[in-house]
């Protein structure tokens, strides 16, 4: 049973739990079940939420710029979370 | 954390491993038009447990069945449904795992229902191949994305293309254990590959473009572009003599 890839930087939404539908940025994978989310405003990512992957559904992969800022080890910023799920919105 | 296996714990996931092909060439014999993918479900859940098994992903996650049938443009994870009844001309791809003796086993399976477009034809023979050169190429003193980066090459060398919002995995006495494994990316990165690992190594490849979405079930995964898509999986243990397939009958 294929696993989902949730790589740093997809965006994602939850789709249980009292934040149904919440736009959330994967900060980290946490083990093969569970991925680090933030968005930047309610949940920050210097204390992001530990989600099942499960509960969450893939809306949109990495962008580009934002591959090259992780694999600098940049780290990504609330405001840089924010920009992502704006930019969907829009 | 990639968790090593013993021998012995090998030789446990081989039973496990043999089980789930015994299960898959079960259920090939009922592959025909006519037949829904319901009464496939019935033939692998009664199969696995009248062989002491258990269908690994019943209930796994809340899933509600004992395999995924995923028909045409269906990537993975379709649900079993009475109402959906194969054609001449489908493609299905019948994952199964079974928990048997404290392991899993993970394999996939496409075929053809019938006489099928040379397109299906293809994708199939090369999808197949592919996931014969991802194992080829999980060797020790490699590392990780080499299988990836062999199942991409030739997958988009035929012009089809290889899902990314879903990938292989470790597997054990767990059914998703680390490392995710995907099927594109450079060669050479990742963690380094050694004897112990056992890795559920699954290309899945698109006619089409490769973006998929997941439908209102939470699970059922489809092509955007409507394209047929197929999946072929093996369980396989990276051995000092190189890498060994665990799920044949």
């Amino acid at each position: 049973m294929a696993n989902l890839l949730l790589l740093p930087g997809a965006l994602v939404t939850s789709r249980a739990g009292r934040d149904l539908g919440t736009l959330y940025v994967v900060l980290e994978a946490l083990g093969p079940d569970r991925v680090a989310v933030a968005d930047g405003k309610t949940r920050r990512a210097a204390k992001p939420k530990v989600k099942n992957v499960r509960h969450l559904a893939l809306v949109a992969g990495p962008s580009t710029d934002l591959v090259k800022k992780l694999e600098n080890r940049q780290a990504l910023t609330d405001e840089d979370l924010r920009s992502i799920i704006q930019g969907y919105q829009l | 954390m990639i968790i090593l296996k013993s021998d012995r714990e090998i030789q446990a996931m081989r039973e496990a491993g043999r089980l789930t092909a015994l299960a898959h060439q079960e259920v090939a014999k009922a592959i025909a038009p006519g037949v829904t993918t319901a009464e496939l479900d019935h033939i692998v859940d009664t199969f696995i447990r009248k062989m002491g098994g258990t269908p690994s992903f019943k209930g796994y996650m809340g899933y509600p069945a004992s395999i995924c049938a995923s028909v045409n443009d269906v990537v993975v994870h379709g649900i079993p449904s009475p109402q959906r009844s194969l054609a001449e001309g489908d493609i299905i791809s019948l994952d199964i795992g079974a928990f048997y003796g404290g392991f899993h086993g993970d394999a996939a399976r496409t075929w053809p229902v019938g006489q099928v477009s040379e397109e299906a034809r293809r994708l199939l023979e090369v999808t197949e191949e592919s996931l014969a050169r991802g194992i080829a190429a999980a060797r020790g003193g490699g590392h990780l994305s080499d299988i990836g980066h062999a199942v991409q090459t030739y997958v988009e060398s035929h012009g089809f293309s290889v899902v990314r919002d879903y990938v292989g995995h470790g597997i054990g006495t767990k059914m998703h254990e680390d490392p995710q494994i995907p099927n594109f990316g450079p060669s050479g990165q990742g963690p380094q590959l050694r004897p112990g690992m056992v890795l559920a190594i699954e290309p899945m490849v698109n006619a089409g473009g490769y973006p998929v979405k997941t439908l209102g079930d939470g699970w059922t995964v489809i092509t955007m572009d409507g394209s047929l898509s197929a999946h072929f999986e093996h369980t396989v243990a990276l051995t000092e003599q190189g890498p060994q397939i665990l799920t044949l009958p």
